[in-house]
């Protein structure tokens, strides 16, 4: 019995460690052990304008769907290591692919979407678009909309541009704006309009004149007020000044500090419509009035669209299908970070995405790792 | 071995703790080799006699009230101020060490003894006789569970033999039997009994005197060894045999068979340090509170339980579209691993352990308390209390951190299986970038987190086990005592386990 006992510990102690054992190796198996020596290893040719970090590596099926194969490190100076995952296609994909460093830009899961499918959509979006903007059309002559709606969404839009105009940030913005405009520019564009300007004042001179001057001492007076607004108004009526603010503006709105200003404007605005307490109510009045749903504006492409668009997009094959590439763009872009990433391509995949609007990424040289 | 001197109890008085008095100015006296049978109606005081001469009178919220002294070898020991322990006791019910084993019962004995005696194994091999050194007690015979408890309160080498109710339980052959060794084993040895008995046919013809404790006058007085003046004056005090036995010559009392058991005995009786008990203990609570196949099985069920649900779900549930799982397929997968690594398997695991620890611990401490275990040690000098209580908290601190750990990567691994099977065309790479993102993200706070996983696994494993402890070494009367407290320590250790859990991931997430 003793022996018998003895065996049964013995059984028992084993079992123990064999249970131990198999955690362990489990535990060998699962935990990350760092990255380890680069598989390939490339430095970017000229200037790097791209954040130093870490970004995924992506090779594309025969059907250009995109697989994760690996994770890519670049440095400050521009070296970029390459770390294939174990399987060994991903091993040989980094080995031998030409690698394309892009930053994560809706561009391109957009690009790897096949012809037809991109075709599709845009077409479906096309039939949307039209459709909304009927509807849209329809709504803004509605009398109902011009009764019980418009009056509410002016106010809520005129509150809005007021306090965005008003917010600090619009004013650093406009500030960083006016220091970098050209000189010369402001220039043209005065000496344009400043003889229009004189010419439309020259006609009531001692009107003029002595608006300037009650305006330069304080005066609230209507009727200087309004003398200056029609002075104003009919500067900007003239065909003149139209035709030369078209020529000297372009300039302005196209630059950079400009496309900001906007962009904080649009920014501000927005919050300001989401942040007033009449603007979610009154969607909610709208998108449940009786009247504007007669008008159909959720029609059988908007539908097909909202429902299509996110798994063509994504690519799905199947329910339980993943696309890697396309969830770390959206997921970089939701989250306003500055990410990157790298795809492998084969010359055949190459020569497929040529047209398909891939941004460019920076030029590669080849290193020992 | 040389003979004892004898002993006297003089001017004895006990007062309950509720004040009852049991005994009035009492004196008796023992002659080194002299049996003395102790008689007297339920209730009269005798096991508190008993208890009082071998130091086991417990204080129990309010204390007793002793006077008297007692004098052994020309020292007089005042038994109002002093815990005299000069006894050593036999228990009714044996009170033998059940997860040891007869050997083992007696090697802790031995090794606790405050000085050996060679010459006590001759006498020890007699009563082991037909006793395995390695047999359980479990699969002993009533006889030889008495011979076993006699030989290991021998080993103390204590001046007095106790007895308390020694034939209780025993059919009449083997009552007679100990009642002829215990005669014998005083003869030899020259030392005194005192035996508590309900039931006197047996040992009557073997005593040299009777004491019967009258609770109506509250005093000691000597009877005749008579069998007739005995069951008068217990007659008289309302206690009384209910019908005779035929008592035999002690030669007519067969001895074990001779066999090859007391030479396995006498090779493996050998003293050693008595902290090898502690170690022992060690390796038993970690047997049985985490070392077990069947332990580990069930501490990683649940962990792979946790790690296939909250994968499956998370994922594979129809809330979600298509695309918006895949989506939010690595942020969903970085917040699982986080949530399964910090919080969800560390709790898990500690409610299974703290269930299951806390329902044995409980069970097995008052189960000790329960059969007399405990005073049996303190009897003999073994610091069970000590050993047990070191053994159990270690064990279960340790046991906790080391089966959370395993219990993190059974969960992970089961994890990535079940990931797999949802998204069966991805790298195990994807898989593992994004479960632990939290840990290759921010090494610092990762230590942080885990620090934290720490303090929660110590803290709830030392607390789970020191209510388990506390609940087993409650007062225990019955075994229905024994189930409540098993209840009251689950339900206890598992409250706790959720709070210190709820508390410290609040706190720090």
């Amino acid at each position: 019995m003793s022996s018998d006992w003895q065996n049964h510990r013995i059984l028992m102690a084993l079992a123990s460690l064999v249970l131990m054992g198999g955690v362990v190796a489990a535990a060998f198996a699962i935990l990350p052990m760092g990255l380890g020596r680069p598989d390939a290893a490339y430095v970017i040719l000229g200037s790097v304008n791209a954040y130093a970090g870490d970004g995924p590596v992506f090779t594309l099926g025969d059907d250009l769907f995109p697989h994760q194969c690996g994770k890519s490190r670049l440095t400050p100076v521009g070296a970029l290591d390459l770390f294939a995952y174990t399987d060994p296609v991903c091993r040989n994909s980094v080995a031998t692919l030409r690698p394309y460093l892009l930053a994560a830009d809706l561009r391109v899961p957009w690009a790897v979407v096949p012809t037809n499918e991109r075709n599709d959509l845009r077409h479906l979006a096309g039939a949307v678009m039209e459709q909304w903007e009927a509807v849209g059309q329809q709504l803004l002559h509605s009398s109902f909309f011009e009764q019980s709606y418009a009056p509410v969404i002016k106010d809520i839009l005129r509150g809005a541009f007021r306090r965005a105009w008003t917010s600090p940030v619009t004013g650093q913005a406009l500030k960083r704006a006016a220091e970098t405009f050209d000189r010369r520019q402001i220039d043209q564009v005065i000496e344009g309009i400043l003889p229009i300007f004189v010419e439309k004042a020259k006609k009531n001179f001692w009107q003029t004149l002595r608006s300037y001057t009650e305006a330069m001492l304080g005066s609230e007076d209507k009727a200087n007020q309004e003398a200056m607004a029609q002075l104003g108004a009919e500067v900007f009526a003239d065909p003149r000044v139209h035709a030369h603010l078209a020529q000297t503006f372009p300039p302005f709105l196209t630059s950079r500090e400009v496309m900001i200003v906007g962009a904080v404007m649009a920014k501000e605005s927005g919050r300001a419509i989401l942040d007033d307490p009449r603007t979610l109510p009154l969607l909610s009045r709208l998108l449940t009035d009786q009247r504007f749903l007669s008008l159909q504006p959720f029609s059988v492409e908007a539908e097909n669209l909202l429902r299509v668009l996110p798994v063509r997009l994504m690519r799905l094959r199947h329910r339980l299908d993943h696309n890697p590439l396309a969830t770390y763009v959206l997921r970089t872009m939701l989250h306003a970070r500055r990410g990157f990433l790298v795809l492998l391509l084969s010359p055949q995949q190459e020569r497929r995405l040529a047209d398909s609007d891939l941004p460019p990424g920076p030029a590669l040289r080849r290193m020992e790792p | 071995m040389s003979a004892v001197p004898g002993l006297t109890v003089d001017s004895l008085t006990i007062t309950t703790p509720t004040g009852k008095v049991l005994v009035e100015n009492a004196k008796f006296s023992l002659a080194a080799g002299e049996v003395v049978l102790l008689v007297g109606p339920s209730g009269s005081g005798k096991s508190t006699i008993i208890k009082l001469l071998s130091g086991l009178l417990e204080d129990e919220g309010r204390p007793w009230q002793v006077e008297g002294a007692l004098t052994h070898g020309g020292q007089v020991h005042d038994l109002a101020h002093e815990r005299c322990d000069i006894g050593g006791l036999v228990f009714q019910n044996y009170a033998l060490f059940d997860d040891l084993t007869a050997l083992e019962n007696l090697g802790i004995a031995l090794d606790h003894s405050d000085h050996t005696d060679p010459a006590l194994m001759e006498y020890l091999l007699d009563l082991l006789a037909d006793i395995e050194p390695h047999q359980t007690i479990a699969s002993s015979s009533g006889g030889q569970r008495q011979r076993l408890a006699i030989a290991r309160t021998l080993l103390a080498n204590r001046p007095l033999l106790l007895f308390d109710e020694p034939n209780s339980g025993l059919d009449p052959a083997t009552a007679q039997r100990l009642g002829v060794l215990i005669h014998d084993l005083c003869r030899r040895m020259g030392r005194p009994a005192l035996i508590v008995a309900h039931h006197v046919d047996d040992i009557l013809p073997l005593a040299d005197a009777v004491y019967l404790l009258d609770s109506r006058t509250r005093t000691l007085r000597p009877l005749p060894l008579d069998r007739d003046a005995v069951d008068e004056a217990l007659l008289a005090v309302g206690e009384v045999e209910e019908e005779g036995i035929v008592i035999p010559s002690p030669t007519a009392v067969s001895a074990p068979r001779a066999s090859d058991i007391p030479a396995r005995w006498r090779r493996r009786m050998k003293p050693h340090h008595p902290q090898r008990w502690f170690f022992r203990y060690l390796h038993e609570y970690f047997w049985i509170l985490w070392g077990s196949p069947l332990m580990l099985l069930y501490i990683f069920s649940g962990a792979a339980i946790v790690g296939f649900v909250t994968l499956w779900f998370g994922f594979n549930y129809e809330l979600l579209g298509d695309a918006i799982r895949s989506f939010i397929h690595d942020e969903s997968l970085a917040g699982l691993g986080f949530v399964e690594g910090y919080i969800g398997v560390p709790l898990i695991t500690c409610i299974l352990l703290v269930a299951r620890n806390n329902a044995i611990i409980t069970a097995d401490v008052g189960n000790r308390v329960l059969s007399a275990q405990f005073l049996a040690m303190r009897n003999l000098h073994i610091p069970g209390r000590r050993y047990l209580t070191a053994a159990i908290l270690i064990n279960t601190v340790v046991g906790a951190l080391v089966l959370v750990g395993a219990s993190l990567v059974v969960a992970g691994w089961t994890s990535f299986k079940t990931w797999q099977l949802l998204f069966h065309e991805q790298p195990f790479e994807l898989w593992q970038e994004n479960f632990f993102h939290v840990i290759l993200r921010d090494p610092a706070a990762t230590w942080r987190n885990l620090f934290w996983v720490v303090v929660k696994v110590l803290l709830s494993g030392a607390c789970g086990s020191w209510l388990a402890i506390r609940a087993g070494f409650s007062r225990k009367d019955s075994v229905i005592a024994v189930n409540y407290a098993i209840a009251r320590s689950i339900v206890m250790g598992v409250t706790v386990t959720l709070l210190i859990h709820a508390g410290i991931a609040v706190m720090v997430y």
